[in-house]
């Protein structure tokens, strides 16, 4: 019998009532429950596959089976309720059993190359079974030979290695609402990919890489860059290119946890250096130019707002929403705000502003951004931007490309951002995290609107990790009612309202992944929410202790339009920082 | 919408239920299309995907559409025996197609099947309900040139 050392606490107004024994130690379940809810609450893991909190649940895999007394056969706790009086056993020589045989029947028909897959040491098929030390497989089974999927440039598809859980088929599906992969076919057919036998490139895919984050094995993984990067920067001494990196907020509170660190590490300094020893010339922190996007974005809202023009305006800092609207909601698009993501502000500003400034020509330069995202991926390639970036790479690819160079990470001085594109205000900072861009926004609109310069900083109301969050402001006489959602499920409602006619809202915040980019299609895979909560207070903390808590005080911005772009909302700012929708056909 | 396809949206506007609607595509066009799938998903809400997905559950359902002339050739014991094998290859090779598939002018499909109940010919085939028994490879490809030129 163990101790219940840890416990995570889910704040819930009521006490759990019922009993039940887990393993010979009484635990206190609430009725609504599960088994394997109960345990985890009490830090009693059951391995899984197909389970995850926030998704159907399914009883597919059967990799969390438990005995419970009185039972004949064994029960996937995932969807067995608790019941009082309840012996339960999590890990008993038959369920220990039972789970090797799942593992054997997966892997005889397994393309079981380790060393050649992207999940390699980072696979929960590996993981498991390594725990139960499977040494030896007893069933020869036929192994399937589907074609890979290459098409996408956010998103890789290898369905030989699929254990068909079924994950990224319920977040595509019931999260994201999008439908752009299902099961197909049956037995040993059975798989996941578009309808029609159509490749992912030409699906409703919205490249926002859930799937990819969710799924346990090398069957989804993202479409890397590394390789293609790391042979131009070999070059480096013959081509003589300047080679320019910008990262994205969020990566700096979740690259730690790829090495090791408790999740909400921030580890700014260290990435910074870090990439100075890659061989990066110039290293660009994104938070400025999100500090850019909020001067464009308020400044176009308190023009809208005054004229009452195509409210509510919705943000437009992520790509897989934008797609998302493109393809769903066409006759709509005029409530998307016109100015760019961060990412597509910083690499137009390097390709004109900085190189003009520093001398090179705009060719010599060689553009990596590091994002959090895999549709940032199909953002660089968007006809509007094609040519300013070279290279997106995802968090999880970084942690690649510095194990690539057998840097220690852990180990690393800390070092700042380049100038002039690295100052940023704690309003840049919390970009990364859902809710962020609109307490941003609200910061810099709320003093163009008072033509003061507020106290008021923080807005709580937007915070958190519910799917819709709502707030209402009143601002020099104007009631603003604002929301900040995530997941793309939730902005379908949202946008279904503003098609009917009935949307309350006049600023809408959307990010298509839950907790924002912090939960992002690029990031490492989450353990469960409280990670998210970590990351999102590390965000926070960075907030606050920034010297400028707006976008519109950050020197560097100021310095920047009066330099060269001129006026926030003027003609050249539109051209350098604003971009247009259209209609994307799928099939 | 075209009419039979409005038809059917009609009839299932209220029950969406995905294998009626299957069932009901497929014997008005002969297989499940994929246009009009499209079409319908979006009229009825329900996603492409689930639709695919029951499609190709059940074997009753058919992805493609049938040529003119379908050519069964049978794969039972008998047949096997007497060297079935290598007319699917020689007609498969003669009508540049897959098993299952269907030449691109819309003219053959070949399918293998188990039994046709000839065993006394075998190898045979079927062609729109005729049998054709006894066959060498260069017999079956005479056969299908014949219908081929016949139907100019
Ligand atoms: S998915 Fe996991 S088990 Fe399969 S090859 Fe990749 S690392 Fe190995
Ligand atoms: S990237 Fe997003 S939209 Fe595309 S298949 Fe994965 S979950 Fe679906
Ligand atoms: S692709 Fe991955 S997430 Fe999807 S069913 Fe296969 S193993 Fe599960």
């Amino acid at each position: 019998m163990f101790k219940k050392k840890r416990c995570k606490v889910k704040f819930r107004k009521e006490k759990p009532t019922v009993k039940l024994v887990i393993n010979g130690m009484e635990i206190l379940a609430y009725q609504d429950e599960t088994i394997f809810q109960a345990a985890e609450r009490n830090c009693i893991n059951i391995p899984h596959f197909c389970y995850h909190p926030r998704l159907k649940v399914v009883g597919a895999c059967r990799m969390c089976v438990v005995e419970v007394e009185g039972r004949r056969n064994l029960e996937a706790s995932c969807s067995t309720p608790v019941k009082e009086g309840q012996v339960v056993y999590t890990h008993s020589e038959r369920v220990i059993e039972a789970r090797r045989t799942i593992l054997e029947l997966l892997l005889a028909n397994h393309d079981l190359n380790c060393p050649t897959c992207k999940k390699n040491l980072n696979c929960k098929l590996q993981e498991y079974s390594t725990d139960l030390m499977i040494d030896e497989i007893s069933y020869v089974g036929e192994m399937r030979h589907n074609p890979k999927d290459h098409s996408s440039v956010s998103i890789q598809r290898d369905p030989d290695k699929c254990i068909l859980c079924g994950r990224c088929v319920r977040v595509c599906g019931d999260v994201q609402t999008v439908h752009a992969i299902g099961q197909v076919n049956r037995g040993f057919y059975m798989n996941v990919e578009p309808p029609f036998k159509h490749e992912l490139s030409e699906s409703s895919c919205i490249n926002c890489g859930q799937c990819v984050v969710n799924c346990p094995v090398g069957a989804l993984t993202e479409h890397s860059s590394i390789h293609e990067f790391i042979k131009e920067l070999v070059d480096k001494s013959k081509t003589k290119k300047h080679f320019v990196v910008q990262v994205a907020p969020s990566i700096r509170a979740t690259l730690g946890e790829l090495f090791g660190m408790p999740a909400g590490t921030p580890v700014t300094g260290k990435l910074v250096t870090a990439l100075r020893e890659v061989g990066f010339d110039m290293v660009f922190d994104t938070d400025l130019a999100a500090d850019i996007t909020i001067v464009e974005e308020a400044t176009e809202f308190v023009k809208r707002l005054k004229n009452n023009d195509n409210l509510p305006m919705i943000t437009t800092c992520c790509p897989a929403w934008i797609k998302f609207g493109e393809q769903f909601f066409i006759d709509e698009l005029e409530h998307m705000s016109s100015c760019r993501s961060p990412q597509a502000i910083l690499a137009s500003l390097v390709r004109t502003y900085y190189a003009e400034k520093k001398g090179v020509d705009a060719d010599d330069i060689v553009l990596v951004d590091i994002m959090p995202c895999t549709a940032k991926k199909y953002e660089i390639q968007r006809p509007e931007f094609a040519g300013d970036v070279d290279y997106v790479l995802t968090t999880v690819e970084l942690a690649k490309l510095i194990k690539q160079f057998n840097i220690d990470f852990e180990d690393l001085p800390d070092s700042e951002f380049d100038n002039p594109l690295g100052i940023s205000s704690g309003a840049g900072a919390i970009f990364g995290r859902s809710g962020g861009v609109m307490e941003a926004a609200l910061r810099t609109a709320a003093d163009f609107l008072t033509g003061k310069d507020l106290k008021k900083v923080e807005y709580e109301k937007v915070r958190g990790l519910e799917t819709l969050k709502e707030a209402e402001i009143n601002i020099a006489g104007h009631k603003i009612k604002v929301a900040a959602v995530q997941t793309l499920g939730e902005a379908r409602k949202i946008m279904d309202d503003i098609r009917a006619g009935k949307s309350p809202y006049h600023f809408i915040e959307i990010m298509a992944c839950y907790g924002g980019c912090i939960g992002g299609g690029g990031q490492p895979p989450l353990k469960d929410d409280d990670v998210l909560v970590e990351r999102a207070g590390a965000l926070n903390k960075q907030d606050v202790k920034m010297k400028y808590r707006k976008s519109h005080k950050n020197p560097a911005v100021l310095e920047i339009y009066k330099e060269y772009v001129g006026e926030f909302g003027g003609e050249k700012a539109h051209k350098l920082l604003h971009t247009k929708y259209s209609k994307k056909d799928y099939i | 919408m075209d009419k039979k396809l409005q038809k059917i949206f009609d009839k299932h506007k209220e029950d969406r239920n995905t294998v009626a609607i299957l069932q009901d595509l497929q014997s008005e066009y002969g297989y499940v299309p994929e246009k009009e799938c499209k079409e319908l998903s979006l009229a009825l809400d329900i996603s492409m995907v689930d639709m695919f997905g029951v499609a190709t559950f059940y074997s009753q359902f058919k992805l493609e559409k049938e040529g003119k002339y379908v050519i069964s050739l049978c794969r039972g014991t008998a047949c096997h025996v007497n060297k079935s094998e290598s007319i699917m290859k020689a007609l498969e090779t003669f009508l540049g197609v897959q098993e299952c598939g269907t030449t691109s002018d819309g003219l053959f499909t070949l399918v293998p099947v188990n039994c046709i109940g000839a065993c006394a010919r075998a190898p045979a085939m079927m062609i729109n309900g005729t049998v054709y028994g006894s066959l060498t490879d260069e017999k079956a490809i005479e056969i299908v040139k014949k219908i081929k030129e016949g139907d100019k």
